[in-house]
């Protein structure tokens, strides 16, 4: 078989005559490799952020769409709109990019807290173990679209099943029904439903890390009399911070560019929760004002790295050696 | 008090079928300050009896009493004692000062400026001052090991427990840290149990040795003792190195017989022997002479040059035998020979039981150098 393989990437290599580019034969022949990929990716993404960075300093709308090269170029036109509140983004801007950092704030330690919880589960030794493990992962791969349609029937004030067992548990009454997908509720309800879509990852993630730390440690730790309190607080949690930093990060960052959960539970034009995703969506695609929702995703890919960038440097490059990874 | 005693001590892995007994019955004690190397090949059930002393596993039977107290259902924190892992178990996100003081900050009431004298005090002894606000990742092998002691001795427990501590260094580094750990321990007195597979160690450090074999105990001695009066055919096997010659003899009328040799026995010895014929014989390498009239004929197969000495491999009928000869010694691959043993230095065995019948008239303590006035 292996002999197969190397005898076509031979008769391959012979018959592409491709140019050096200053690299030595092996590279080169990789980079070709390699190549349809690269067309992807930037087809895919390269592409659209260039053209997306291009047209915040335009005047790209519904009406110069067709023709958006001679749409009027105004560099600061959009960037200053954001950033002055008397406009119409200007004046939402700052609560949705609040919106947005709750929503991240609260996904990210909720995710955290409910993935550690069920990882320390799962690394009992119990029956139905493996059953148990298949469980936690079905919100992770389930379809978003479905699922986040049933949490929506689920949150309905009148025929929900949130507020049905609320009632039944007696924490309101049958007359005061929560309105969990308007006002102030709506951003808990995302956050719940983000949270309950991404802890799997969480989970699976954390118990690797819980089954790579050696099981000397908890000897050690036992010996030295450190009680199963202080066990988790000085060997499990410092073992498990570099698994820790990538979750965190990428819980932010996934929050950050959500736009699934926000679009499809609270419709498109919430009065709350409407997160820079949301926001930057309706500028764009229901307002039909192009540049302003580049702009917009502009500024939030510069926080996101910003922010990724500053936890990297905080928390990544010291927690790296180690621990579980 | 850092005595120790071990009644009965057995572990079952296991139940029904499946079950495998990894110590059965094993009873020892040790006095205070004793070292006693517990030594035996893999899968003896050493590690596991040291995991029962340190409350690591939970004793199947028996009672483990440490000074006056039986601790066998006492968690590992209350039975006052310290282990060094094999791998070192150092915590590998603290610095080489928050190993060794965690022990202290998690099991008792000082404070941490008392501490931390207690952890430099140690570093100091332990020459690791320099590296204790290093971590494990930056240390070498050995001087984690010196860390891990360190966590160790810091906690003045009453009884040291260590799991095959060298085997992770080299040979240079092992043979160095052996001398160190004797020294420390010599000037510690602290109560210490040693587990290893390496009978040099076991030879060269324990004040005993607990030799055991498939879950029991096989004897238990000083090294020489061990060396020198084996209680049975795995011992004298297992200590020494190269191993113990053996060869299957038959006896009649003060006669041993080999399929390749006879040899004849003194009155008193052919008294130990009793009515049945198959025993086997047992001779230490250094042992056997390389003599032109010796009784046992062999053909020389290979000779291994050590330097200081050389050893002979050589065939006696069937068995392959090897015996220590002086330096520079050589003998062509095929070279008949004759080999002689005297009878004060050989070891008989019953052949179905293995037990001893005879052993060599070897000094069994340790003899002072220079006589007392």
């Amino acid at each position: 078989m292996s002999a197969s393989i190397e005898q076509f990437t031979q008769s391959l290599r012979e018959r592409m005559t491709v140019p050096s580019l200053g690299l030595d034969d092996d590279s080169r022949f990789a980079y070709w490799l390699l190549l349809p990929s690269i067309a992807m990716m930037a087809l895919i993404h390269f592409i659209p952020m260039v053209w997306g960075f291009v047209i915040s300093f335009m005047e790209v709308n519904d009406s110069t769409f067709i023709d958006w090269m001679s749409a009027p170029i105004s560099p600061l036109k959009q960037y200053g709109a954001i950033f002055q509140p008397d406009t119409a983004v200007g004046a939402e801007f700052w609560s949705s990019l609040v919106e947005t950092f709750l929503f991240a704030f609260g996904t990210t330690i909720g995710v955290y807290v409910l993935g550690l919880t069920t990882a320390l589960l799962l690394n009992k030794s119990f029956r139905g173990k493996f059953t148990a493990r298949t469980l936690v992962l079905i919100p992770y791969f389930a379809p978003a679209v479905a699922t986040i349609y049933i949490w929506r029937m689920m949150f309905t004030a009148d025929t929900g099943v949130v507020n049905e067992l609320l009632v039944w548990l007696g924490v309101i009454n049958s007359t005061d029904e929560v309105f969990w997908l308007i006002g102030n509720n709506a951003l808990i309800s995302m956050i719940v439903v983000n949270i309950w879509k991404n802890f799997p990852f969480a989970a699976i993630m954390l118990y690797a890390g819980l089954q790579s730390i050696p099981e000397q440690l908890y000897e050690a730790a036992s010996i030295d009399g450190a009680s199963r309190w202080a066990t988790f607080r000085y060997v499990t949690l410092p073992q498990l911070k570099p698994v820790t930093a990538v979750i965190i990060l990428l819980m932010i960052v996934w929050s950050f560019i959500n736009f699934t959960i926000p679009y499809l539970l609270l419709d498109k034009n919430p009065e709350n929760g409407e997160v820079l995703m949301l926001f930057i969506y309706n500028f764009a695609f229901q307002n039909g004002d192009y540049s302003l929702g580049a702009a917009l995703s502009i500024i939030l890919l510069v926080i996101s790295m910003v922010i990724s960038y500053g936890y990297y440097r905080a928390t990544m490059q010291s927690s790296v050696q180690g621990g579980a990874v | 008090m850092g005595t120790v005693e071990l009644q009965q001590l057995r572990k079952r892995f296991g139940s029904g079928d499946d079950a495998v007994v990894a110590v059965d019955d094993l009873s020892l004690e040790l006095e205070d300050g004793e070292f006693l190397v517990l030594v035996g090949p893999s899968g003896c059930g050493k590690s596991t009896t040291l995991r029962m002393i340190a409350g690591l596993e939970s004793a199947t039977d028996g009672d483990i009493r440490i000074g006056e107290e039986s601790v066998t259902d006492f968690e590992p924190r209350d039975r006052d004692i310290a282990m060094v892992f094999q791998n070192y178990a150092l915590y590998p996100h603290m610095t080489a000062r928050e190993n060794m003081a965690f022990g202290l900050k998690m099991n008792s009431s000082l404070d941490e400026a008392t501490i931390d004298d207690r952890v430099t005090d140690v570093a100091q002894t332990l020459s690791i001052e320099p590296l204790l606000d290093d971590t494990p990742s930056e240390l070498s092998g050995g001087q984690q090991q010196r860390v891990a002691l360190g966590r160790a001795i810091v906690r003045e427990p009453a009884v040291f427990l260590m799991d095959e501590p060298l085997s992770n260094l080299d040979a240079k580094l092992r043979s160095q840290m052996r001398t160190e750990l004797q020294a420390l321990q010599e000037t510690l007195d602290t109560t210490t149990i040693y587990v290893t597979h390496d009978q040099t160690e076991a030879m060269t450090m324990g004040d005993r040795i607990a030799i055991l074999n498939e879950g029991e105990l096989q004897q238990v001695g000083t090294p020489l003792e061990c060396y020198n009066t084996p209680a049975n055919q795995f011992v004298a096997g297992f200590i020494g190195s190269p191993s113990m010659n053996f060869l299957d003899v038959t006896h009649d009328a003060g006669t041993l017989t080999h399929e390749a040799f006879t040899y004849e026995l003194s009155e008193a010895t052919t008294e130990l022997l009793e009515d049945q014929t198959d025993y086997v014989m047992g001779i230490r390498p250094e042992d056997l002479d390389l003599t032109p009239d010796g009784a046992i004929d062999a053909d020389a197969e290979v000779v291994e040059p050590l330097g200081d000495l050389s050893h002979v491999h050589a065939r006696v009928g069937e068995t392959l035998v090897t015996a220590t000869v002086p330096a520079g010694t050589q003998l062509p691959a095929g070279e008949s020979l004759t080999l002689s043993v005297p009878e004060s230095r050989l070891h008989i065995f019953d052949h179905s039981s293995g037990e001893a019948v005879k052993n060599s008239d070897g000094p069994t303590q340790e003899q002072p150098l220079i006589a007392a006035e």
